[in-house]
């Protein structure tokens, strides 16, 4: 079973990565527009989110293609016209409808993690080796899962 | 190509990687080959003078770009990743939507929208005409908004019902249908190549100075990017009688 083997959870990061990735463009546009290269700066500054900048591009041309980003050329000060791009209305919608769906999932797995004692703990970082689990903590169960 | 002198060594760099960039896209568009060569040429440039002592901030003008050294020049081609995985990218993307944000957005909602635009424009030109001659002509009116608020669409029409219920034509109805048809294409873009807004050039020579086969702000491609000659133009306007925004949905080469 493939998802047992060894290296399976760094292909599940990737397929993750690969699937969130129009999402995270989305949601920094959100707040405004961006020119391209600011964008992929932006991405790539985050840890793990973006392996290939290049690839960033075919990304924002399908999300024109679906209409979920516009663009508009700008003149600038230091050099030839950038494209901007924005979000569209269809493409607000869309990252809404995510991000109601990324939450739940987000905090199903977090509490399967969390009870499974796999996660990071949240709360008293110097637990020493002879402290109980996390699974043992009754007490702390939800101060952990806030975040 | 930029305005960062990067070194010979650097240089070359960048050209290979532009060459292998171009020769794996040979199986795009030609239009969507030269953007994304374009896109990624200029995302380089911006890198390189980012890179430039002086010009750790991509806003602010190149002061003292001075050459680069291969290292740095490597390093920036690293991070943007082979040429071939771009292109397999653009391939993935392209092929059929799967895993598109856009199926994230609720079809049912999208699908009735569709109808209910369809139903609407069906009554507006139609259930006038229809229900006069078999129901008393004064319930017409009464019977239209009735209609329309059957099918949901009464508080985004309700003013152009009224106003083709009071006209006495098909002529009217068929400018109602004409102004439905703009909605709908303006809201069905997302907005993308429309300007609702009288942008402030309307008339004079597009600053962008781009070249474009499909539209104003969205398929436009800098003319130095897409290898095209400069080819100064202006915005045609299109100034709709019936909406309060002028819709500037052409931009043409301009003929002088």
């Amino acid at each position: 079973m493939r998802g047992m083997e060894p290296g399976a959870a760094s292909h599940v990061v990737t397929q993750l990565r690969r699937g969130t990735i129009e999402y995270c463009v989305l949601a920094v546009l959100s707040g405004s527009q961006e020119y391209a290269f600011e964008l992929v700066r932006r991405l790539a500054a985050l840890d793990g989110l973006v392996t290939s900048e290049g690839t960033i591009y075919p990304l924002l041309a399908r999300l024109k293609r679906d209409g979920l980003v516009a663009t508009t050329w700008q003149e600038s000060d230091v050099g030839p016209p950038r494209k901007y791009y924005r979000l569209t209305v269809a493409g607000r919608r869309a990252l809404d409808s995510f991000a109601g769906e990324w939450s739940r999932f987000r905090d199903s797995v977090d509490e399967l993690l969390d009870q499974a004692g796999t996660g990071q703990p949240r709360t008293a970082p110097d637990l020493d080796a002879s402290a109980p689990g996390p699974w043992q903590q009754q007490g702390g169960q939800d101060d952990r899962r806030e975040h | 190509m930029t305005d960062v002198s990067t070194d010979q060594a650097g240089a070359r760099l960048v050209g290979e990687y532009l060459g292998r960039l171009d020769a794996s896209a040979s199986s795009l568009t030609p239009e969507r080959r030269a953007e994304l060569v374009a896109e990624v040429r200029e995302h380089i440039a911006q890198a390189l003078q980012a890179e430039a002592p002086g010009g750790d901030s991509v806003d602010a003008a190149p002061k003292s770009v001075g050459a680069l050294s291969e290292a740095t020049v490597r390093n920036m081609l690293d991070r943007l990743g082979p040429p071939e995985e771009i292109v397999r990218a653009e391939a993935a993307y392209a092929d059929d939507g799967t895993g598109s944000a856009l199926n994230a957005l609720p079809k049912r909602q999208s699908n009735f929208q569709g109808n209910r635009d369809s139903i609407t424009i069906f009554l507006l030109m139609f259930g006038r005409v229809s229900v006069r001659h078999r129901l008393v002509r004064r319930c017409g009116t009464a019977l239209d908004l009735g209609l329309l608020a059957a099918a949901g669409s009464a508080g985004r029409h309700a003013g152009l019902a009224v106003r083709l219920c009071r006209s006495r034509g098909r002529r009217r109805a068929r400018r109602v249908f004409a102004i439905l048809l703009d909605i709908k294409r303006i809201r069905d873009r997302g907005d993308d190549n429309v300007h609702v807004r009288r942008p402030a050039h309307v008339g004079r020579a597009c600053p962008a100075r781009h070249v474009s086969r499909r539209g104003c702000a969205d398929g436009g491609l800098p003319v130095a990017a897409a290898g095209a000659r400069r080819a100064p133009h202006r915005h045609l306007a299109v100034v709709h009688p019936r909406l309060s925004g002028t819709i500037v949905n052409r931009c043409r080469p301009c003929s002088r």
